[in-house]
Order: structure tokens, then sequence, then C-alpha cells
């Protein structure tokens, strides 16, 4: 059966009401699925019915934690009465799925990065456009608050007019996953954590025109888990940015910017932002809780659910995230041929 | 007992190394010379020294200059107290373009004295031990590195291009040049630089961004960008962040300080108690003209001239918004 929901009506009245429940699918049931499973929870008016993963175990145990039903067939998820699908599965694989959910009529989170290419970003939007179904890419960066706090602040003229940003994040290679080493699938750290603060930069100073890129992609692999980046874009704002992708510390994790404009310097440094410190011979650890609401990945479900039902235009579009991955593309190029890449 | 003078106090360096020069034994300050006679007024009454009114009787009384004059002086004072045969530490950048920077070098060599650029950032102990750990293979091999040298713009003649030969590129990618290439044991190749005037709006850049590739497998940046407001709490940072095989390692070199609340100068305001790294260098300079050679540590004249050549290479590639080659004057 399929849910019509009446446009222009707000969520909190369709909760009010009892009124429909939005399906949710679940395709990767790896560290993001299990996140978004969570996230998809918190929104009254949503329930996770599938969790879909060709590792059953995985798919299984995820599916009895939030009682769904656990399949291996992405194509029983795509005949089933699903409204939306979060795809959770490596990066290399996000095309042929995106496409087959959103040909199927469902609407569709997929995680970030959009994909490996700008063409395939390109035919993933077509798809979308062609079955008139919503996607949202999981930019999650712009619903952390202190990221958010940024766009602002410097919206609100806070800096005056910006100048030159520096922004950083990672530290571990994701050791979880069984495919982050391979360039071809994950696109190395440029893609998978830089894409972050590339959607940001874009978020906040605009389209690019030009990057120098230099990174460590090239040696990445089985026998070398390590990656970094170091990157300059020049916007078309005349703003400076560098930004530096890091999977290269084999214990600590952190992201950072500074925005510096002619009127101030906005900081950040998640190493200074803890609000708790928790030392025990066992454990140390720092930490810094926000209440659910203030959650990003609830945030990011939270919001998307919302298009779905009233129409409040989406916060990341399949646009953004091609943009990002036009941005990340030129990167790795540019590293590669150490060139700068115009684009 | 070695007697110094200084030619020209315009760099602010100068306080630091005349209060240094007085914790060293052998060595004295004779006097200052300025081509700016009210300069050389102010800092004689500041310091309590001599003022000399003439360029020759000032490098008469003396066995060696320290130059904290303007940028483009520099060649000017080095290249007149080497002829008088006395030793010289000259404010970095060494020169404004590689071209002086090798004359002075060679003028040096030629007449037998010591030239040292004034990079005190090597006498760090922070950057001594960062050295150390990556030496000894502490993170593995060393694969890449990322700097910064921010600061506030200094205003007065630094921005003025005539003086200076530029700006915050200028004045601020060569500490960290040094370090990277005393630290790396190697050469910088390329150069590509991202620069601006989006925080001052003047007619010199106040940011830069600088993307450097060194012979040895290594690849940097740097951030010379006078980003540090009006409001900050201290004057700018020097940082380094190494990537090895085996882990990361990160220095703050200033970071040996704690905050002054002040309702009485109504600012926020940091205290630096870290170790002066202008004493080590202004005794190493001692030392050398005690020995007659330049100390381990020193940064030689041609240490000076490689970073303005990798300056030069950086506005290079803003032209051809590509990486531009560097240089290498002999
Ligand atoms: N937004 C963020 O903060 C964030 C963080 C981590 C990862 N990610 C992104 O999320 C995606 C998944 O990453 P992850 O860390 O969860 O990976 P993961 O390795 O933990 O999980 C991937 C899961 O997908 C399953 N899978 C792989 N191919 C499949 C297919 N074709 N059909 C069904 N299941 C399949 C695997 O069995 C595994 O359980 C990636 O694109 C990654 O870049 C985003």
């Amino acid at each position: 059966m399929r849910v019509v929901y009446r446009r222009q009506r707000s969520a909190d009245t369709i909760i009010g009401m009892n009124g429909p429940t939005l399906k949710v699918a679940i395709i990767g049931a790896g560290v993001m699925g299990q996140q978004h499973a969570r996230s998809w929870t918190q929104v009254p008016y949503a329930t996770v019915t599938t969790i879909c993963d060709f590792n059953h175990d995985a798919a299984n145990k995820l599916a009895t934690e939030f009682h769904a039903v656990a399949t291996a067939s992405i194509d029983s998820v795509l005949a089933s009465d699903v409204d939306v699908v979060s795809v959770c599965i490596p990066t290399c694989f996000h095309t042929d799925t995106a496409v087959k959910v959103l040909e199927s009529g469902k609407h569709l989170l997929l995680e970030k990065p959009m994909a490996l290419t700008v063409e395939d970003c390109h035919t993933i939007e077509a798809a979308a456009e062609a079955s008139g179904k919503l996607l949202t890419i999981g930019q999650v960066v712009r619903f952390f608050p202190e990221y958010e706090n940024a766009k602002r602040a410097v919206d609100a003229g806070a800096v005056g007019t910006p100048a030159v940003v520096r922004c950083r994040r990672g530290g571990i290679f994701p050791l979880w996953g069984t495919w982050f080493h391979d360039v071809n699938k994950s696109g190395g750290a440029i893609y998978d954590v830089g894409i972050h603060e590339i959607d940001w930069l874009l978020w906040l100073f605009g389209p690019v025109e030009r990057v120098y890129a230099r990174s460590l992609t090239e040696s990445l692999g089985e026998d070398c888990k390590q990656d970094f980046a170091l990157v300059t874009l020049r916007h078309k704002s005349g703003v400076i940015s560098h930004m530096e992708a890091c999977w290269a510390d084999p214990v600590v994790s952190y992201n950072a910017f500074e925005i510096a404009g002619d009127g101030g310097l906005l900081t950040h440094d998640s190493r200074n932002n803890a609000t708790l410190f928790i030392s025990t011979a066992e454990k140390q650890e720092a930490m810094s809780p926000l209440a659910d609401a203030d959650e990003p990945y609830n945030k990011q479900i939270a919001a998307f659910a919302k298009s779905i039902v009233d129409g409040t235009p989406l916060a990341v579009t399949g646009a953004d995230g091609r943009a990002a991955i036009a941005v990340a593309a030129a990167a790795l190029e540019s590293s590669r041929t150490r060139k700068v890449v115009t684009l | 007992m070695k007697n110094i003078v200084l030619l020209s106090s315009a760099h602010l360096h100068a306080d630091a190394y005349i209060h240094e020069l007085s914790t060293v034994s052998d060595a004295r300050i004779v006097g200052v010379y300025d081509n700016d006679p009210a300069r050389a007024e102010a800092a004689g009454t500041r310091y309590g020294i001599p003022v000399f009114l003439a360029l020759d009787a000032a490098l008469d009384a003396s066995d060696a200059a320290i130059i904290c004059s303007e940028n483009i002086h520099h060649e000017m004072f080095a290249l007149e107290a080497i002829k008088a045969g006395k030793h010289v530490l000259c404010e970095k950048p060494l020169a404004t373009t590689p071209e002086a920077a090798l004359r002075m070098v060679n003028a040096a060599d030629t007449a037998g004295v010591l030239l040292m650029t004034a990079f005190p950032c090597r006498f760090s102990p922070a950057y001594q031990q960062f050295k150390q750990l990556v030496n000894s293979g502490a993170i593995g091999d060393l694969r890449a590195l990322r700097g910064t040298n921010q600061g506030m713009c200094p205003g007065g003649w630094f921005v003025q291009k005539e003086l200076s030969g530029g700006g915050a590129v200028t004045d601020h990618t060569v500490h960290v040049t040094d370090l990277l290439r005393d630290l790396t044991g190697s050469e910088v190749e390329s150069v590509y630089c991202e620069l601006g005037n989006g925080l001052l709006h003047g007619d010199f850049e106040d940011t830069g961004v600088v993307t450097l590739e060194f012979e040895k497998d290594v690849f940097a940046t740097l951030d010379a960008s006078w980003s540090r407001p009006k409001s900050f709490t201290t004057w700018g940072n020097v940082t380094l962040y190494a990537v090895g095989s085996k882990g990361t390692l990160e220095m703050d070199m200033f970071n040996q300080e704690g905050m002054l609340y002040s309702d009485i100068k109504g600012k926020v305001g940091v205290q630096n108690w870290g170790s002066s790294i202008d004493r080590g260098m202004v005794a190493a300079f001692v030392e050398s003209l005690l020995s007659g050679t330049l100390h381990e540590k020193a940064a030689s004249g041609t240490d000076g001239l490689r970073a303005v050549e990798v300056v030069e290479a950086a506005y290079a590639s803003t032209i051809a918004l590509q990486p531009a080659k560097v240089n290498h004057r002999t």
C-alpha cells in the first residue's frame, strides 16, 4: 500500500494525528547502517521495517535489534512497500544501488560520498528526476552544531568578509571496513573524509574555481592503510581554503577549522570541546554529549523525513553531492598530475 | 670579547636580539647605526647604547653586525659590513630577491666572514625535539608535513612593498620553509601558492597558502597568512605537523603560555614562559664569532638564499597558476 502524504502539512501535525508511517529500509548494516537505523527510530512517524545486507549475520543482528525484517536481497527491498531507503554500502556500489532504489519509486538517503565520479552523480540525479522521488546525500557535517554555527556566523557577517580558511578532519584509518584501503572502492581520504569538508566549504564559501592538492593516495592499499591529503581551494568568491583529510594517525581523530575574514577569526578544534572527561585505569576519554534533538545524524534524518512528508526543501540535494564530488575528483587528479586543476 | 653593532632597528626583532645579547658573556653591543637618524636616536635611548652617525665608524668599532633594517636594505648593509671584514647576522628574509641574497653569500665567502640568517625557530627546544624524534624514526618514514606561521599584520614598512619586497608571503614563508629544509635535509623542488588581500584590502598580499614539493619524496603545505586579527590573544604561531608511516607528530612552538585576562588592559592575552628562541640564536652567533665557524644549528647565508628562492617561486606560481620550479642559484 502506498501512503499518500498531503503536502504542506507539517510533520508535527502528522504526529499529532497519529498519522501515516514512513516505512524505512536500510541497505548496508555496517557502521553507518546502524547509525541510520538508530536515527530513523528517533523520527516519531517513521518505522524501520527492513534491513538489507548481503552479509546475513550483519542484516539479522541489526534487524533483531530494531524489530525489522532481515534480507540479503536488494531486489526484495525494491519490490517491497517501503517509502524510503537509506543506502549505507561501500561507495563503489552507490550508483547502481541508488539508481535501482529511485527507479523502484522510493525516496533515497544516499550516504556520502555520493559516487566516485561526477558522471555517476549525474546518473543518480537523472534517476531521481525521472522517478520524482526525493534524493538527498549524507553530507551530515551540515548538521553538526559547530559547523552549522559557523555557517550562521559567516552568513551573519561575524568575521566580516571571509578571506582564508583552514579545516581538517580525520585521523584514524577506518579499520572497521574491509574496503576503505581500496581507492577504487572508497576514493581514499579525499573522497571519504575530505568530502565532508569540501561540502561544508562549498556551502559556506561558494563554488570553487581551481584546486591544487597533494596526497598519499597513490600508495594507499592493503599493505599501506594510510592516506593524508592537503588540498588548497580557490573559491570563485576569492576565498582561499586549505583542507586536510587524514587517515594517518594510529590513535587520535579530530576535526578543526578556522575562518579568517576582514572582521575577525572564528575557530573550532574538537580536541578542546569536551564537556566530560573520564579517567580510570581502564579508560581515558573526553566526551562532548548533545541532546538527542541536536545529534547530527538524527537531525539529518529528521530533516529528510520532514522534506518527504511536507515538502520542506531538501537540506542537501543531489546537485550538492555532485558539486562536492567534482572538487574531490579535481583534488585527486591534481595530486596525481601535480598540476592545478581548474573547474 | 666580541663587539657587535646593530645596523638599524626597523625590524621589531631588534629589541629581542639586543636584550638577549646582554645576557651573553663574551659579547657586547657597541652601538647602533641606522639609515633613519631619528630611529637611531630612539634605539640608542631605548637600549641605552651609543648612536653612530656614520656607517663606517659603526663598522670600525665592531667585529660583527646584526642587521635589522627594512628588508630592502639588508643587501646594502650586509655588503658594507662584509667589505669592512665584519661578520653578519641578518634578519630574515635574507634579501628581497635571490640575486641580492646570492651577492651577499658570495661576498661573505670571498671575504672569509660569517653570514648567518636569523632563523631563530631552529633554536626552539620544541623544534629541536621534533627534529630528533623524526630523525630517530619515532613516527616511521616521514611522508608529509603541514606547517603554519600565521600572524598579525605587523603594518608599517612591512606593508610597503618598496621597503619589504612583499607582504605575508615574503614575511612568513621563510621560517617554516627553513625548518622543513632543515628537517628533511632536502631542497624544495617546486612551489604552488594561493594568495590574496582579502583581510586588509591593501596593495600587498595578506594571505598565502603555499604547497612545497621536496626533492626527497615529501610534500608540505604552509600557511603564511597574516590571519590573526588585532583582537587575537597573541602575535601568531609557528606550528608543524608531520605524518610518518607509523604515526604523527605535532608541534605548537609557542604554546608554553598562560592566559592573562586583564581588566587593567581591557584585553585577553597570553604570557609565554617558554625558552627564548632568540637567546639560543644570538648565543650561537656569538659562539660562531668565537670559533670562527658557523654554529651547527645556525642557518647560513645559503640557507637564507634557499628560502628566498622559495618565495620567488611562490610568487611565480601565482602568475602561471601552476606549481613553479625553484631556481636554485649557485
Ligand atoms: N556520514 C558519515 O559520517 C559516514 C561515516 C562512515 C562511513 N560513511 C559512508 O557510509 C557508507 C558505508 O560505510 P560504512 O562505514 O558503514 O561501511 P561498513 O563496511 O561498516 O559497512 C558496509 C556494509 O555494507 C554491506 N554491503 C556491502 N555491499 C553491499 C551490497 N551491494 N548490498 C548490500 N550490502 C552490502 C557490507 O556487508 C557491510 O555490512 C560509505 O559510503 C561511507 O563512505 C559515512
